[in-house]
């Protein structure tokens, strides 16, 4: 099999300087940080695999990357592109909950290009609920002061909001929240049961309705208001369902090596980011080796590798023959395969029923609502706000080929 | 008029206009799609016609595509964009930083 990776997930450090309620990672108190030999030895075994092609990113996760300082990262950068090819790109990007951020980090990210996405969940008194500092105090006023620094300096920066039950409730709350702020790429998070995260305040039995009516009444709102707010699974989406025949999915959690995560001292997995830091009598720690010692190509015949893979395509054969959505979809996500069913080997979780099934429902009811409205030309107000009155079938024919 | 001539012309309609294309593809549906009078209703009881729902679509999307001057056939390039961009959001206009059915950042 010819292998690509597209995104390499770097822990550099598992720690975390706020203690979010919902958070899945294991290690997060843990202060280790990744070497510079374990990061040279990283980014040369995957030069060496061939298995980079013109562009990737470097996502800095599975910790606060900016625990570390921008010092490290300069040290870090400069030695990646010491050993970077000259044909292949690097795009790198942290995510982060935005408190650490200072006019130091800002003139560190304007000089190397970073991209920034920056956690926030809402207005305060949602944000505050989960995401919390070490001494429990809400976290919102520092992630609000690193967004008005990374404003002031000019740093675009995209936003993920995890939605908890209480912020499914309030989808007013978080569209005003976000429109007032100018947020211009939104994304949404349901909150998971995951790692070492084992409850969720979304039950699944409300789940789906839930989180239905609260993208319904943001995404109506975006419709009506045209907002110049990019909301990803709005956009996600429309990708999905509007697109023609002869285009196929591609599914990177269940593709081998789309993504490449290497934990802290440079043991390498992948499929999920998520699986880094968990264990499994089946699967041991989702490694296949250290990179300070193997080749990236060690793994295929690593019998963890072999056996994570033939299960997660197991998985993906029955969503194939099971899942309506499997055309928008490729296969689910593993790690949330494991961690709610028990097995790899299954299709659908709640997970899926959130992040596809709800927005392409949604997505889809829209357009069907769309093409029954146009069809209907005794409509009195089609050329109300948020209509768009269709052009004169003749006129189209004109333009045809 | 049946449900997938409706398709068909609506995806005309944004072919027309540019906007049945990845770059576009974000603006025609934000822009041009038509805003419940009384909010969409939930289609879950439905769900086993999601898989001919979403295949006419597509159908009706290739069809628009070959019809319309300002969207040919796609060649291979565009439908390796297609392939990539359908899992990723709003890749190919500004990065998302996300990546796939992994949306951690």
């Amino acid at each position: 099999m010819d292998h690509q990776i597209d995104l390499v997930v770097m822990q550099s450090t598992p720690f975390c300087n706020i203690a979010c309620k919902y958070c899945y990672l294991p290690d997060r108190s843990s202060t280790q940080k990744m070497s510079l030999t374990t990061l040279r030895n990283v980014f040369s075994r995957v030069f060496e695999s061939g298995w980079v092609r013109d562009r990737f990113t470097v996502v800095w996760h599975a910790g606060e990357p900016m625990t570390l300082g921008p010092a490290y990262y300069d040290a870090a950068f400069s030695l990646i592109e010491s050993l970077r090819p000259r044909d292949i790109a690097i795009q790198h990007s942290f995510q982060t909950n935005g408190t650490l951020i200072n006019q130091e980090w800002c003139d560190f990210i304007r000089r190397t290009g970073l991209k920034i996405g920056v956690s926030i969940d809402g207005p305060q008194p949602i944000h505050d609920k989960f995401r919390v500092l070490r001494d429990g105090k809400g976290s919102f006023q520092r992630t609000m002061q690193g967004i008005n620094l990374l404003r002031q300096n000019g740093i675009d920066f995209s936003v993920i909001a995890v939605l908890t039950k209480c912020s499914l409730l309030a989808p007013d709350q978080l569209y005003d929240f976000f429109a007032g702020h100018n947020i211009e790429r939104l994304s949404f998070n349901v909150e998971e049961i995951e790692g070492v995260n084992r409850t969720s305040s979304i039950t699944p039995d409300d789940a789906y309705d839930l989180y239905w009516n609260f993208l319904n009444y943001f995404w109506e709102r975006l419709l009506a208001e045209r907002k110049r707010i990019s909301q990803r699974e709005f956009e996600e989406a429309f990708a999905c369902i509007v697109r023609p025949d002869a285009s196929s999915m591609l599914n990177s959690q269940t593709t081998p090596f789309r993504m490449l995560n290497v934990d802290v001292r440079g043991n390498f997995s992948t499929f999920s980011p998520e699986f880094l830091g968990q264990s499994d009598p089946r699967y041991g720690n989702f490694c296949f080796g250290n990179l300070n010692n193997v080749t990236l190509e060690s793994a295929l015949s690593n019998p963890i590798y072999l056996k994570l893979n033939e299960d997660i395509q197991r998985g993906v054969d029955k969503c194939r023959a099971e899942c309506q959505y499997f055309s928008v979809c490729g296969g689910g996500a593993p790690v949330n395969k494991l961690n709610e069913n028990g097995s790899l080997a299954t299709s659908e979780t709640l997970f899926c029923r959130l992040t596809k099934m709800v927005p392409i429902d949604l997505a889809l009811a829209l357009l069907e609502n769309d093409v029954n409205l146009r069809a209907d030309d005794q409509r009195e107000n089609a050329d109300a706000p948020g209509m768009m009155r269709a052009p004169d079938p003749a006129q189209l024919a004109g333009s045809e080929a | 008029m049946t449900q997938a001539d409706r398709y068909r012309y609506l995806f005309r309609v944004w072919a027309s206009r540019g906007l049945l294309g990845a770059a576009g593809l974000t603006a025609s549906a934000s822009n041009a799609l038509a805003v419940p009078i009384s909010g969409v209703q939930s289609t879950v009881m439905n769900r086993a016609t999601v898989a001919e729902r979403l295949n006419l679509i597509r159908s009706a999307v290739t069809e628009a595509s070959r019809a319309a001057k300002a969207m040919p056939v796609p060649d291979e390039t565009e439908i390796a964009q297609w392939m990539n961009w359908g899992n990723w959001g709003n890749f190919w206009n500004k990065p998302w930083y996300n990546f796939g059915n992994w949306g951690n950042f």
